[in-house]
């Protein structure tokens, strides 16, 4: 992908809250059509670096461009085409779930009731409610239909789906989606990886303010960690199973052999071809252990 | 359009009214009493036994004894201001620092909506409900005086009510600006009723306080109190001045609200 195609960028991104540094030094890359995870435990810096996309914060030092405009500067034409949902968005509770976007369709120049309703209706969202009170799912919807309805070429999820139960979840996972088919761009932040590693096509994660990893998903599944099992004829080969880069952890009973192989697959396949194998089985170790290392502070 | 006010005022809409209803019951109880204040001499003793320095918070008792002098000594010296300032000092908070804690602010400037605007709209707000409490006032008036089966000038009641209204602005703007500017709404809520509190008591002691008279021109209380509004009409010198500040907090306001982090 060229520059040309870039939603959002990152350049040398710095915060600081007084002593404590929030973000160090972030550039990030993301790129129209897009899904892309933005992946971290609390406090490691996620919703610092989204509320300095929506311009709420300025950053100390660094550059912030969303569609080719400066982020902090040209605030209000880049938010025309933004979609914008955080998981403790605050509202107006006095106001009924309508009154609520029917204000911010205002802000917005106007958007269809059309719009509003049915995307209500596609998430079986209650507007005649006053949002002080729903329950904190029912609010997560009605901020979600006012992230979608003006029709936004981004959308930006700051942990989008607490809250949310089972059903409203699928759907949420179908709108996203969707919206890539459209060729349209989604910056989605969670603590939980499961939560968005079916929807994205790539992912940062941050820790402590700092980027440690940025990747596509399909290539961290390929070549992050497996699990392998496998029945040798020799337990003699046993011992060479030990030598063969990338393999860890490994647990001897008899002729079975148990171990944790990262890397890529073929190269481990390529090793064992000499080996005695009359049996093997490899899986996929959850990404959420991946993640978990990464929370633990192991890979950089 | 005027999307952020129409929402404010319409979030706001009982608790305004609670306000204006509660103001006009003050304004009505304390003029109903008119007539037997200006016909006793019972007063006279009682302020005359007072030390100095406390019959300079009461104010010249002879001057009571007319309407225009009753409503500028009594009811509009410390009552209406009392409520009228203490109300605007509260939605000034309301709309800026309180906002901002709640995340609402954050929310909305997650939208497409300039900042400017934003600080715009909520100072219409925040003028409009000033507006709505002094209908109040005005109508506490005349219902006072129909009550009572007196007439007095409506130019100078409506520039009375205008004066007090004036002076809720100057201190309201003041709560406004300090909030959007900061958003801190614990410090900013002390700090603007601390204000308030010393500028009165500056003006109310400065009669009988010499120290105090160097410095009693930076109370707003005097722009307010000097002209008795309801025996003179208003002091457009006064009132532009008064507009000149408030146009002064919102413009600081701005210059420091425009480029800062918001919270939450």
């Amino acid at each position: 992908m060229d520059e040309k195609t870039l939603a959002i960028e990152l350049r040398n991104v710095t915060k600081n809250f007084g002593s404590h540094l929030a973000v160090h030094d972030v550039s990030l890359k993301v790129f129209k059509g897009e899904v892309f995870g933005f992946l971290g435990p609390n406090g490691a810096g996620k919703s610092t670096t989204i509320r300095m996309l929506l311009g709420q914060l300025n950053p100390h030092s660094g550059r912030i461009e969303i569609f080719g405009r400066n982020a902090v500067r040209e605030r209000l034409s880049v938010h025309k085409n933004i979609g914008y949902l955080s998981g403790d968005m605050a509202l107006d509770t006095q106001l009924t779930g309508m009154q609520f976007l029917q204000f911010i369709a205002r802000l917005h120049g106007g958007v269809s009731k059309t719009a509003i309703t049915s995307l209500a209706h596609r998430l079986d969202c209650d507007l005649g409610k006053k949002i002080g009170k729903l329950s904190r799912g029912n609010r997560q919807k009605v901020c979600l239909v006012a992230a979608l309805m003006h029709d936004p070429d981004l959308l930006i999820l700051d942990e989008p789906t607490s809250g949310f139960d089972p059903l409203i979840q699928s759907e949420f996972n179908k709108i996203i989606l969707d919206y890539k088919k459209q060729g349209r761009t989604v910056f989605i932040s969670s603590h939980i990886l499961s939560e968005v590693q079916h929807l994205c096509d790539r992912v940062a994660f941050i820790r402590e303010g700092e980027i440690i990893e940025v990747g596509d998903m399909d290539e961290l599944a390929e070549t992050t960690l497996k699990r392998v099992r496998l029945i040798v004829q020799s337990v003699a080969d046993v011992h060479h199973v030990h030598a063969i880069a990338g393999v860890q952890n490994v647990v001897v009973d008899g002729a079975h052999v148990t171990f944790q192989f990262s890397g890529h697959v073929r190269d481990l396949i390529t090793s064992l071809a000499r080996l005695s194998v009359v049996d093997l089985q490899i899986e996929d170790v959850d990404l959420e252990e991946l993640f978990m290392r990464y929370y633990r502070g192991g890979k950089k | 359009m005027l999307a952020i006010v129409r929402k404010t005022l319409f979030e706001k809409r009982f608790s305004l009214i609670a306000w204006a209803l509660g103001a006009l019951f003050m304004v009505w109880l304390t003029l109903i009493f008119y007539p037997s204040f200006s016909q006793g001499d019972q007063l006279d003793s009682l302020i005359k036994s007072l030390p100095p320095q406390l019959q300079g918070l009461v104010g010249n008792v002879n001057n009571f004894k007319s309407i225009g002098g009753y409503l500028d000594g009594v009811v509009f010296n410390l009552r209406v201001p009392l409520v009228t300032v203490t109300m605007a000092i509260l939605f000034g908070i309301s709309l800026t620092a309180a906002d901002e804690e709640q995340g609402t602010l954050s929310t909305l400037l997650a939208q497409p909506v300039s900042r400017g605007r934003v600080l715009l709209e909520k100072f219409m707000a925040l003028t409009a409900g000033i507006i709505i409490v002094h209908i109040g006032v005005f109508f506490g008036l005349l219902l006072a005086l129909l009550n009572i089966n007196y007439t007095y000038s409506i130019s100078l009641l409506l520039a009375v009510t205008a004066g007090s209204l004036l002076l809720a602005l100057v201190f309201g703007t003041f709560a406004f600006g300090l909030g959007i500017a900061f958003g801190k709404q614990g410090l900013i809520s002390a700090i603007a009723a601390g204000v308030a509190f010393l500028a009165f008591l500056v003006q109310s002691l400065a009669p009988s306080v010499k120290s105090l008279q160097g410095i009693q021109k930076l109370s707003p209380f005097y722009y307010y109190t000097a002209p008795s509004t309801a025996s003179n009409g208003l002091d457009w010198t006064y009132v532009a001045l008064q507009a000149l500040i408030v146009a002064a907090l919102v413009i600081v306001g701005w210059a420091l609200f425009r480029h800062r982090d918001v919270e939450v």
